[in-house]
């Protein structure tokens, strides 16, 4: 039984490290590229879209946060749901 | 702005203290334990912390600050507007999980858990104090000024006003009044910024195009605003500027302390989200709020070359008065001094923790009792408390946006870095996680000093050594590289196994 709980508690451990590592990247990259981008391409960011006043800059921004609190939500409905443990984690 | 006292401003003011001090004499008699008064007993449910985290998190400078740099440069303030949001999927995603597993009081107790407890508690003591120190500072210096500005009391009474609120918050309510005084705080600022937001909205009939025709039409700048500005100049300062921003909050001990105060992990994580959707929504709303300003400020208020009577920073309130009278002006100024006692309670809080429960501890021979623990604490609250307002008057004239970059890089060059590897690596040691946090502290440092926020306004060389405001792109690399080179080298040693090093 021991042995048992113990595979299942690693498996667990590897599963939310697998989904918080991807998450992570998946938000954590855009948001260093769009501030990075900001000085390196200061005409693609002032570009209108079509006939719109809102430029590139506006809708990335404004995009990136939406972004964020979507990925935010998505994660915490999905690895609540599926997150079976509430002991001690190990590195 | 001063134009004599505003009334119901200050009335909201009065009110918002006789129901926070009535909130902290409740949550006084709820507060004798070590538990009680570091976490709540961990009774905080995930929306609530959720709501206390972004009442701890937006600063004056998320509210005033953004909307000003939006009237004064466009798309800038939607860059800085963002920094506030984009430091929570590192929260949400690869810390509140394990932090929230292996916590139980502070940040320290993480570190703990996983190496020999005594040195890595002093340097974790000494981290912790040193961010929130920074941190404290750069919102004392800017609670001063706000509140000479909006109410014409001078700054040392403000800044001594705000540490008596804060300190009695902290020494008799602990984290349960503290957290009260946050989820408060959040809900005032989101509901003024979302009516301010609907009503300037509304100006332009709930159309964005409109809203931003009127912007481009009267700011002297024209189409430039909806483009990148002059704050960033180089893809190194980006780069630096976004590793402060993205990880430095996961750095910040009066975030981190925060996620303690909830029953177990799942709330941890809903607590995070509920944050990131506030914090996020609040980046929209001042994204109307700053555009708007513009639109309506420069036909409305007399503004000279872009500046605001009362400067930029007063741009939210030159707003709230163009559109709702004195009565609207008083709510969002007493939001905005609400705001900043709900950040230094949550600061003073959790340097008081530090102190008592990490340093006071491992510097004992003996392990402290809950009580004399308790009462440390309560000393350690009032001795923080007189400190910031000493070393606000002291700072008074210094550039906040620098005390504020100061604690941020040194979060994500001495905090983040020895957590994450804490977390996420078997092969930390004491001795690694020690001179990595001490490589990227004294890194951030020196680097600050020679860069271009010290070496050239205060120093008068004529240009920065180290040539970006922000020093994260150099220090938290170097911070990572000594943890793992020094936990290699000392893991081969036999002190380095003698020191107990516990592997989880």
């Amino acid at each position: 039984m021991g042995d048992r709980a113990e595979v299942v508690a690693e498996a667990d451990l590897r599963w939310r490290g697998t989904v918080s590592l991807v998450f992570s990247l998946v938000a954590i990259l855009p948001s260093l590229l769009y501030i990075v981008v900001l000085p390196l391409a200061p005409e693609l960011l002032s570009r209108s879209l079509g006939e719109s006043r809102v430029t590139v800059g506006i809708a990335l921004g404004l995009g990136l946060a939406a972004w964020l609190v979507v990925l935010a939500l998505v994660y915490t409905y999905y690895v609540n749901s599926h997150d079976r443990s509430d002991g001690p984690v190990d590195a | 702005m001063r134009e004599g006292v505003n009334l119901p401003a200050l009335l909201i003011f009065v009110l918002f203290i006789v129901v926070t001090l009535l909130i902290t004499a409740w949550a006084a008699r709820r507060t004798a334990t070590r538990e009680q008064f570091y976490t709540a007993n961990a009774s905080v449910s995930g929306v609530q912390n959720g709501f206390a985290f972004a009442g701890d998190f937006l600063s004056a400078a998320a509210f005033l600050g953004v909307a000003g740099l939006y009237f004064a440069a466009g798309l800038d303030g939607l860059v800085y507007g963002l920094g506030a949001l984009i430091g929570w999927p590192a929260l949400l995603f690869l810390v509140a999980d394990r932090l929230r597993r292996l916590g139980r009081f502070t940040l320290t107790d993480v570190l703990a858990q996983r190496l020999a407890g005594r040195q890595i508690r002093i340097f974790a003591g000494c981290a912790n104090l040193s961010v929130l120190a920074f941190y404290m500072l750069s919102q004392m210096v800017g609670a001063g000024l706000l509140i000479n500005l909006l109410l014409g009391i001078p700054f040392v009474w403000s800044a001594i006003i705000v540490g008596i609120l804060m300190t009695v918050y902290v020494v008799f309510g602990g984290m349960v009044a503290t957290t009260w005084v946050q989820i408060i705080k959040a809900v005032l600022l989101l509901a003024a910024a979302t009516g301010l937001a609907l009503m300037t909205f509304a100006h332009f009939g709930f159309d964005f195009e409109r809203l931003l025709d009127a912007a481009v039409s009267r700011h002297p700048g024209g189409n430039a605003i909806l483009a990148p500005g002059g704050l960033i100049t180089s893809s190194g300062a980006a780069l630096s500027l976004g590793l402060t921003l993205v990880f430095g909050p996961a750095g910040l001990p009066h975030v981190l302390m925060r996620f303690f105060t909830v029953p177990d992990v799942r709330e941890a994580r809903r607590s995070a989200c509920v944050a990131t959707v506030l914090i996020g929504g609040f980046c929209f709303l001042m994204a109307v709020i700053g555009y708007g300003s513009i639109g309506i400020l420069y036909e409305a208020v007399p503004a000279t070359a872009g500046q605001l009577q009362g400067g930029n920073n007063m741009t939210a309130l030159h707003l709230a008065r163009a559109l709702g009278g004195d009565l609207f002006l008083g709510v969002v100024a007493a939001v905005a001094f609400a705001t900043i006692l709900a950040v230094v309670a949550g600061l003073t809080l959790a340097a008081a923790a530090t102190v008592s429960h990490d340093l006071y501890a491992a510097l004992r021979t003996r392990r402290p009792s809950e009580r004399e623990e308790l009462v440390v604490s309560r000393i350690a609250a009032l001795a923080f408390g007189a400190t910031g307002i000493a070393l606000a008057v002291a700072f008074q004239h210094e550039n906040i946006t620098f005390l504020s970059a100061i604690a941020m890089s040194l979060a994500a060059s001495t905090t983040f870095p020895v957590l994450m590897l804490a977390l996420f690596w078997r092969g930390l040691t004491t001795a690694g996680a020690v001179a990595g946090g001490a490589a990227g502290l004294v890194s951030a440092l020196i680097a600050l000093i020679l860069g271009p926020f010290v070496w050239v306004p205060v120093l008068g060389h004529a240009d920065p050594l180290f040539p970006y405001p922000y020093p994260t792109i150099a220090s938290m690399p170097l911070a990572f590289a000594v943890a793992f080179a020094v936990s290699l080298l000392s893991a081969r040693t036999p002190a380095g196994v003698a020191q107990g090093e516990r592997r989880g």
